[in-house]
């Protein structure tokens, strides 16, 4: 009775599939590489590929038995992934690769049931002997068709299976081995690769996107299932002069603000929607900047709706219907339009640069740019290049991005390539000196910013052998490290380390 | 007295190629003593990026029915997702990540496999292939 009710729940696990009840296909060997069969759960026991002249039974490969020596079960063998056995008969080709040499070559069947409770990797029941043939020398050396049925007590049943086969002998070596080609087992693959060829499972996916659950970030919404990190827009702390095409102090702390992007995406690694986070950190200058992102190469119809910017405080700019600003070849999402509206009760020129304090929190914002999903529209995360910049002083045509990134269609074009700026629309190089200087710096993670009128180079003394060595020294500049920064020419808002 | 002339010219222009070699490395700071942003000078191909650029490669193999699972791609501590995606087992995929210079390593699971690259390599090519063993 115990032993009846074992099997009923242990039905119940396996009646869910993942697969698409595929029949197990014929073990041929003409892939000619083992590991691929592996991969789909097949498993070898010395047993191995071999196209030698002369060797293979059909086509280009077949399988080749070590140098047979001993007659145990375990000496040599083929297994089958975890199946569900069908009814009928396990076919093969079998011949010896020599008539002599040694007394036995013989094929034993065996089934292994699946033991859920066994501490190994693999799973593996008690394995049943059910059938083998034997052959004594002379051996045959050209093709057998051998069948075996299967036996009544596993075919057709519910629960899964592994078939081996194993190819031993007694006193044979290296060039008389057994060689099997075209392995036929009725049933139903029933292994899962991506879970250590283990029997497939039922997956809890409670919306039924394809997605399991304890893979899935929103396992409850068809429409979402992963938040996807967008090269390059991790967390990070954005810094800017704002004096371009001018140079300034060069404390790159006009503006600074906490910045970060992920998509979410479907089932189908379409994106849903891109969520861009925003905490500005510090203004250190009297203008009043607007801070945009750019999505490079993407048209704004692409982009269904924009929610969360801040966008009430100036006339400057436009919008299109679904919140993208208009008159742009590429969409362009503003995510504030006056970042001294983002600090409620600050004043002053300077906010948070002053290591006396006082200090102010920001306004979080978080925007939400919705994606068209259809199929024709819909695109991936790697096709997202984010390009983050400020609108500097509410002067639209002026705006400043991180070195090569492109400017928007409503920058001015006229101011490119004056004073200090040697951007060149010809070569695709944008707000950079004649000594490839910056204008703004991103940096990985969430770092202190420069007290007023300070030279980073002050604060971040490493950060000059990083550039003259182009990236190759001190790659860390800006790490928390000995002797990389300079604490009393920093500003730690909390939480910054 | 003809060698003596010849010997003092010689010493003399050493010297002066001393002083010359001498004045020349004091005109060129050494790298810490540039304390002005201004006065850094990079080549155009430098980026100013505190990222790495890899280059990520699913190597796709045929399978006996389609499979799916999560392919993800992390920081050693997980807290960091640079993709993740519904990834068929049997289809290739390629993109390009942007892995923050102070990190060394990054971690591919697909299912039940996972493996850890060096972020030195600019291309990371993972595959779900075993190496071929006997059980």
């Amino acid at each position: 009775m115990k032993k009846l009710l074992l099997s009923i729940v242990s039905s119940l696990l396996f009646t869910a599939y993942l697969g698409a009840q595929t029949a197990l296909p014929v073990l041929t060997a003409e892939s000619g590489n083992r590991s691929l069969e592996q991969a789909n759960c097949w498993a070898f026991g010395s047993a191995t590929y071999t196209n030698s002249a002369g060797l293979p039974i059909t086509g280009s490969w077949s399988i080749l038995s070590n140098s047979p020596s001993n007659p145990s079960i375990g000496a040599c063998w083929v297994k089958t992934p975890w199946m569900k056995p069908g009814s009928g008969n396990i076919t093969l080709k079998y011949k010896n690769q020599a008539a002599t040499a040694g007394s036995v070559r013989r094929i034993i069947l065996s089934y292994i049931p699946y033991n859920a409770a066994d501490p190994g990797q693999f799973k593996e029941g008690t394995l049943v002997r059910f059938d083998s043939i034997s052959y004594s020398s002379p051996f045959p050396t050209t093709a057998q068709n051998l069948s075996f049925a299967i036996p009544a007590a596993i075919a057709n049943s519910t629960l899964p299976y592994k078939i081996m086969i194993s190819l031993v002998g007694v006193g044979g070596n290296s060039g008389s081995r057994l060689i099997v080609d075209d392995i036929s087992i009725p049933g139903t693959y029933y292994a899962d690769p991506t879970n250590n060829c283990l029997p497939q499972v039922q997956i809890l996916d409670k919306d039924g996107d394809g997605v399991a659950d304890n893979q899935d970030a929103y396992p409850e919404d068809k429409d979402r299932a992963y938040d996807v990190q967008i090269p390059n827009a991790g967390e990070s702390t954005l810094m800017f002069e704002d004096l371009w095409p001018a140079t300034g102090d060069y404390d790159f702390n006009d503006f600074v603000t906490a910045y970060g992007a992920i998509a979410v995406t479907n089932a189908d690694n379409k994106v849903v929607e891109v969520k861009i986070t925003t905490n500005v950190l510090a203004i250190g200058a009297s203008y009043n900047n607007a801070f945009a992102v750019q999505f490079d190469g993407l048209k704004p119809e692409l982009i269904t709706g924009v929610k969360g910017n801040v966008t009430n405080f100036t006339e400057v700019f436009k919008f299109n219907d679904n919140g993208t600003e208009s008159e742009q070849d590429y969409a362009n999402v503003l995510i504030f339009d006056q970042a001294r509206k983002q600090f409620p009760g600050a004043g002053g020129s300077g906010i948070n640069v002053n290591p006396e304090g006082p200090f102010y929190t920001s306004e979080k914002v978080s925007v939400i740019v919705s994606f068209n999903v259809a199929k024709e529209s819909a695109i991936e995360v790697k096709e997202l290049k984010l390009n983050p910049y400020i609108v500097v002083n509410q002067n639209r045509g002026i705006e400043v991005h991180l070195s090569d990134n492109i400017p928007s269609s409503l920058a001015d074009k006229k101011i490119f390539g004056t004073e200090k700026d040697n951007s060149s629309f010809e070569k695709g190089t944008y707000y950079k000196t004649k000594n490839n200087l910056p204008f703004a710096i991103k940096v990985e993670g969430l770092i202190p910013h420069m007290v007023e009128k300070q030279d980073i180079l002050t604060g971040y003394p490493k950060l000059a052998d990083w550039a003259t060595s182009e990236g190759k020294e001190y790659e860390n500049w800006y790490n928390n490290s000995e002797g990389f920064r300079q604490n009393k020419l920093l500003i730690y808002l909390e939480g910054i380390k | 007295m003809k060698k003596l002339m010849i010997l003092s010219l010689i010493a003399i222009v050493g010297l002066t190629s001393c002083k010359k070699q001498l004045t020349e490395k004091q005109d060129t700071p050494t790298k810490n003593s540039i304390t002005k942003f201004s006065e850094l000078k990079t080549s155009e191909s430098f980026d100013w990026k505190t990222t790495n650029e890899i280059t990520f490669k699913y190597v796709g193999i045929p399978t006996i029915e389609p499979v799916k699972t999560t392919l993800t791609i992390s920081s050693e501590d997980g807290k960091k997702i640079f993709y993740a995606g519904n990834q068929e087992m049997a289809k290739s995929f390629e993109m390009k990540l942007a892995v923050p210079t102070n990190m060394n390593n990054l971690v591919v699971k697909y299912g039940a496999v996972s493996k850890t690259f060096s972020t030195s390599l600019p291309i990371i090519s993972f595959d779900i292939l075993p190496t071929v063993t006997n059980e």
